[in-house]
């Protein structure tokens, strides 16, 4: 394949990392489909490859040798044709995220879902209409994928299917305000620390003490009015009480 | 809900309901913040000099620092009221029971004493 590109990571990926999204490819392909790299340290590694049209390839991790020449070939097997308009009340969310599982929470529930972008693939963007147009997704790929928009919940969706449409629900809005109260000056808040109270509580008392979300300013739910007010995007992204 | 600042001051509240066409809204009022003086000293009298950190959150490490000078006197200027635990961030130093507690009063000044001994067990090095 011509104009394929040729992807490494150092070590075993074990879950996609921004870092590695942000990286060129090491090599292109050439008309007759070869590549080469010479820059790469002997050692453990993990190599991919992406071409148009084509589910991405990952192959297990390797140890590239230094005494001698390394060949590792790929056959790129035919992507998926995934284009999905992600909607509110029938109006299309710009700016829609599609991102690899796992690179969320520790208290993600998703986490643990089968991966299904390779590691050089970064978050998927909705265009000015709402439509995410998701490559190198493998054929016969089966599993969910998780879709998110400031201000909405996130959402799984499920490719056993065929969605050609996700309509996200908006997130409720809580506002935090802290004041001093003798006049002083207004305290900076460091951690917030939310319980929804509308479920049912449990039948063991100590599981309702565990049941807060816990926020920090750099929390991605939270929008930083002022550095006492806080506005939280409650069932946002990493926002929730299971 | 519940809010903690950066001082270490807790205060707890309700948001009003909320709807997504209705945020909830909590404003949380929070103590005026404390001051907290002392001297750090071995159980010999001798004064020590040292960096000292205050625990904001169980969740966090200690946020506030200061250090003694040689006297041994220190100051906060600035914590939140309540309950807060001082710990020695010198690792040649250590207090006992890892941190001493204080109940500190709003808007009151507050002095203490705190002992610390040397640490020089389990000492490791990089050459």
């Amino acid at each position: 394949m011509v104009g394929a590109e040729i992807h490494t990571a150092p070590g075993k990926v074990v879950a996609p990392h921004a870092d590695h999204a942000r990286r060129a490819p090491v090599a292109v392909t050439d008309a007759r489909g070869e590549y080469a790299c010479r820059s790469l340290p002997p050692g453990l590694i993990t190599l991919g490859a992406s071409a148009l049209g084509r589910a991405d390839g990952v192959l297990p991790t390797v140890e590239l040798r230094s005494d001698s020449a390394n060949v590792v070939d790929f056959t790129l097997a035919p992507e998926r044709d995934l284009r999905l308009r992600v909607t509110s009340e029938g109006r299309g969310l710009p700016g829609a995220r599609l991102e690899p599982l796992g690179e969320s929470y520790d208290l993600n529930p998703w986490k643990g879902q089968r991966q299904y972008l390779a590691f050089w693939r970064g978050p998927t963007v909705a265009d000015d209409q709402g439509w995410l147009n998701v490559h190198g997704v493998d054929a016969s790929f089966q599993g969910d994928m998780r879709v998110h928009a400031h201000g909405f919940q996130a959402q799984l969706v499920s490719l056993a299917t065929s969605p050609d449409e996700l309509a996200l629900a908006p997130v409720t809005w809580l506002e935090v305000a802290a004041t001093s109260r003798e006049g002083g000056p207004p305290p900076e808040l460091y951690r917030v620390a939310v319980r929804d109270t509308t479920r049912e509580p449990s039948w063991c008392g100590n599981c309702d003490e565990n049941r807060f979300a816990n926020l920090w300013r750099d929390s991605p739910a939270v929008e930083l009015l002022a550095p006492n007010h806080w506005r939280i995007a409650w069932n946002g992204l990493g926002c929730f009480v299971e | 809900m519940g809010a903690t600042t950066t001082l270490g001051s807790s205060a707890y509240g309700e948001f009003e309901e909320a709807t997504p066409d209705h945020p909830g809204a909590a404003r949380l009022v929070f103590d005026p913040p404390a001051r907290l003086t002392g001297i750090v000293r071995t159980s010999d009298g001798a004064p020590v000099s040292l960096r000292l950190g205050l625990e904001v959150s169980f969740d966090s490490a200690p946020l506030p620092l200061v250090s003694s000078n040689p006297d041994g006197r220190f100051e906060f200027e600035c914590i939140g009221p309540g309950t807060q635990r001082l710990y020695s961030l010198d690792e040649d130093w250590i207090i006992d029971d890892r941190y001493e507690e204080f109940e500190v009063v709003s808007g009151r000044t507050i002095e203490v004493v705190v002992i610390v001994h040397p640490h020089s067990a389990g000492r490791s090095a990089v050459r």
